[in-house]
């Protein structure tokens, strides 16, 4: 299984060694988990996206799933 | 009197072309802060309530807060304001840049300008003085080619803001430029320059600002920029600029689509380029003292979209959304011409943008005929007729002489139930946020003093998780708790009031919303701990607020005096409906104003009439407002 999480607007930032996108390996690991194993705060994700369309964060990541996570989204 | 104020208002009379110094005393700035307080303060005295906008009794204020021209990053911006040729009433706008920190250094902590010229001047301010002189070589000129004469014999680049075309020819949404990417982009402002033949105002400092304490100053400067690093909002914006909200938007059904009816773009992909990687090498520039630097800006070196010595600004978020997906363009190119156009005509490309979605709908729906239109081929997703329209509006030629008025205006002359498609509030055109999907925007847009703005309070999402930003940031504000993005209850328009009274104070203050929490790094207290660094005074975060507070009390007490009502304070129609089945539903109107007559309670103004009470203004040392309010 090859699955990649995207770290957007500049979640990287927080990702214990500073990668912008993490390639995922186990099967039905669930987004919280990635993200908490990569040191970003779970209230730091704002919008996670899998294929155009918001998932929860609990979703569970599929094989050739390409998911991006955005922090809270402000004004600008 | 605080340390770090120079105490001293610059007051330019156009009339006679006299200047002159106003010295100011502690109690004034302790109650006023700066910029917003100041200007608010110097509006409501100084503007009569029948006053025409575009006439000489309008009053234009440039403002600093304290800690301009310091070390601290994102405390340098000027608020601007008048009264406003677009709303009627209280006009604001806030602008980046280095303009701040040359007119603190050059000896003030403000300007306000009043009456007209009899020809066209340009004000100029240094160390050793400040005085007006003729424009008339630069009437005509586009912002970036008077920037470039009015610095010619300084010793250095001075900070210029000017107005281009649109302001010279008092396009209601004509905006004040600071360098070539800088705006104080709303309200009309340029329009105000404009009528009163005022070309540019031009600062130079030289002065050292004057620190209670500087060392601990420096050191909050310096844990600022060793952490930002580490923030994401931050690192975005630097990464991306503000263009970076493209997809994140789209993902949430959020980016306004076809004149606010829909929002997802198909062709979002496309136009999130300019926030991303695109053709063109990107170098960055930033605002005085500031090391995020989230100004993008294009080498362009094939000339094959305009550009001003080989660069060009990248668009901001607003831009990007305004002439990309609510038109339905999808062509960055189109949009980065057209970003340049308005920056050089002195443009507010979100009132123009706006404005052009709806007479595209206007055209689109068979409401209007008109053969100029017809021959651009004026429609949704024709990327071919952005520039040419915007020509029009900035020549004041044909139909455009009607959008150079704002969609406001514009529908009320071409009636035929065109104002639904008129996306304003108090006549000022929406910003690129939906509120559908964050109706606390909706209430800042509703009950903002100067008519839709997206910047008056953080949005909703950053609230929408206990552990998210917001509550993580906000505890001093008393701000613990997650709310979510849709609701309108309570606890929204608490949240909201806070947060719309500490951006009040922060706009006092002249700091970015970008550099400050919760959108920003600089936690809550530090803003409190800077300001006694600077002045020496034992502040505290109680009257930081209290500051906000007055501030707003003042701005609405303007527009109470200048005729606007409770009335005003209402959404467009079309947010009342749903933006499509992938959307948001419509906010529920009901509840809608039950929680604005609600804010008007909180915040202490007639819970019907939304004016300001006597208690409350009285409480806030504001006995002159509430003395010109009961005077009516």
């Amino acid at each position: 299984m090859k699955a990649i999480v995207e770290l957007m607007g500049g979640l990287h930032a927080l990702e214990r060694s500073g990668r912008r996108s993490i390639e995922v390996t186990i099967y039905g690991t669930r987004v919280d988990a990635l993200l908490e194993e990569a040191g970003i705060p779970r209230g730091s994700a704002g919008i996670i996206v899998v294929g155009g369309k918001m998932v929860e964060v609990d979703y569970e990541i599929l094989d050739g799933d390409l998911i991006q996570v955005y922090p809270p989204l402000d004004g600008g | 009197m605080g340390r770090a104020y120079t105490g001293r208002i610059l007051r330019v009379e156009l009339n006679s072309g006299d200047v002159s110094v106003e010295e100011r005393s502690d109690a004034f700035y302790r109650m006023y802060l700066g910029g917003k307080g100041i200007a608010g303060r110097h509006l409501l005295r100084e503007i009569p309530n029948n006053a025409d906008p575009l006439g000489p009794e309008n009053a234009l204020v440039f403002a600093t807060g304290v800690l301009a021209g310091t070390n601290l990053p994102g405390f340098s911006r000027v608020v601007v304001a008048a009264k406003s040729p677009l709303t009627g009433g209280y006009g604001e706008s806030e602008v980046g840049g280095s303009w701040g920190a040359e007119l603190k250094r050059a000896g003030y902590d403000a300007v306000v300008i009043t009456g007209r010229s009899y020809k066209p001047v340009y004000l100029e301010i240094t160390r050793e003085s400040a005085a007006l002189r003729d424009a008339s070589h630069l009437w005509g000129l586009t912002t970036s080619r008077c920037e470039a004469v009015l610095a010619e014999g300084f010793p250095r680049k001075p900070a210029v803001m000017c107005i281009g075309p649109a302001g010279e020819r008092l396009v209601r949404y004509a905006c004040i430029m600071q360098g070539d990417r800088n705006a104080a982009g709303r309200g009309g402002l340029g329009a105000v320059m404009g009528s009163k033949n005022l070309k540019a105002v031009v600062a130079l400092g030289s002065r050292r600002v004057d620190l209670h304490d500087a060392e601990s100053l420096t050191r909050i400067a310096r844990w600022f920029a060793e952490n930002y690093p580490k923030n994401p909002p931050s690192i975005a914006l630097h990464d991306t600029g503000t263009a970076g909200l493209v997809p994140g938007l789209q993902a949430a059904a959020m980016l306004p689509t076809r004149n606010f009816s829909r929002g997802r773009f198909d062709g979002a992909e496309s136009i999130g380029r300019l926030g991303g990687d695109w053709v063109y090498e990107v170098k960055r520039r930033g605002c005085f003292a500031c090391p995020i630097r989230c100004k993008r800006t294009f080498v362009i070196p094939d000339g094959l979209v305009p550009s001003i010595d080989g660069l060009a600004a990248c668009p901001e978020y607003e831009t990007v959304a305004a002439f990309g997906s609510n038109m339905c363009v999808d062509d960055p190119s189109v949009i980065l011409s057209a970003n340049t156009f308005c920056n050089e005509m002195g443009l507010d490309t979100i009132s123009a943008g706006v404005t052009m979605s709806f007479i595209m709908e206007c055209v689109e729906s068979g409401i209007l005929k008109d053969e100029t239109l017809n021959a651009l081929g004026v429609k949704f997703g024709n990327a071919a007729c952005v520039l040419p329209l915007l020509h029009l509006i900035v020549e004041r030629r044909g139909i455009g002489d009607l959008l150079a008025e704002g969609s406001l205006r514009a529908s009320q002359k071409i009636g035929g139930g065109s104002e639904a498609f008129a996306i304003h509030v108090k006549g000022q055109e929406l910003p690129m946020h939906d509120p559908r999907g964050k109706v606390g925007v909706g209430l800042g847009y509703a009950v903002a003093d100067h008519g839709a703005d997206h910047m008056t309070a953080a949005h909703d999402a950053v609230f929408a998780k206990a552990d998210g930003y917001g509550p993580k940031t906000c505890g001093p504000l008393g701000l613990t708790g997650a709310v979510s993005p849709l609701s309108l209850g309570h606890e929204k328009v608490r949240l909201y009031m806070y947060l719309q009274m500490w951006w009040d104070a922060l706009k006092c203050l002249g700091a970015c919303f970008f550099c400050v929490a919760p959108r920003g790094l600089l936690p809550v207290n530090m803003v409190v701990d800077a300001v006694r660094a600077a002045t020496g005074w034992d502040y505290s975060l109680w009257e930081a607020m209290k500051a906000g507070d007055r501030a707003g009390c003042m701005a609405r007490a303007f527009n109470t005096l200048h005729g606007h009502g409770a009335e005003r304070d209402r959404l467009p129609s079309r947010l009342f409906s749903s933006s499509g089945d992938d959307g948001y539903a419509g906010i529920d109107p009901d509840e809608f104003d039950a929680a604005v007559h609600l804010y008007y309670e909180m915040r202490g103004w007639d819970r019907t009439s939304g004016v300001p009470g006597g208690a409350r203004l009285h409480e806030l040392g504001l006995d002159w407002v509430a003395e010109g309010l009961d005077a009516r």
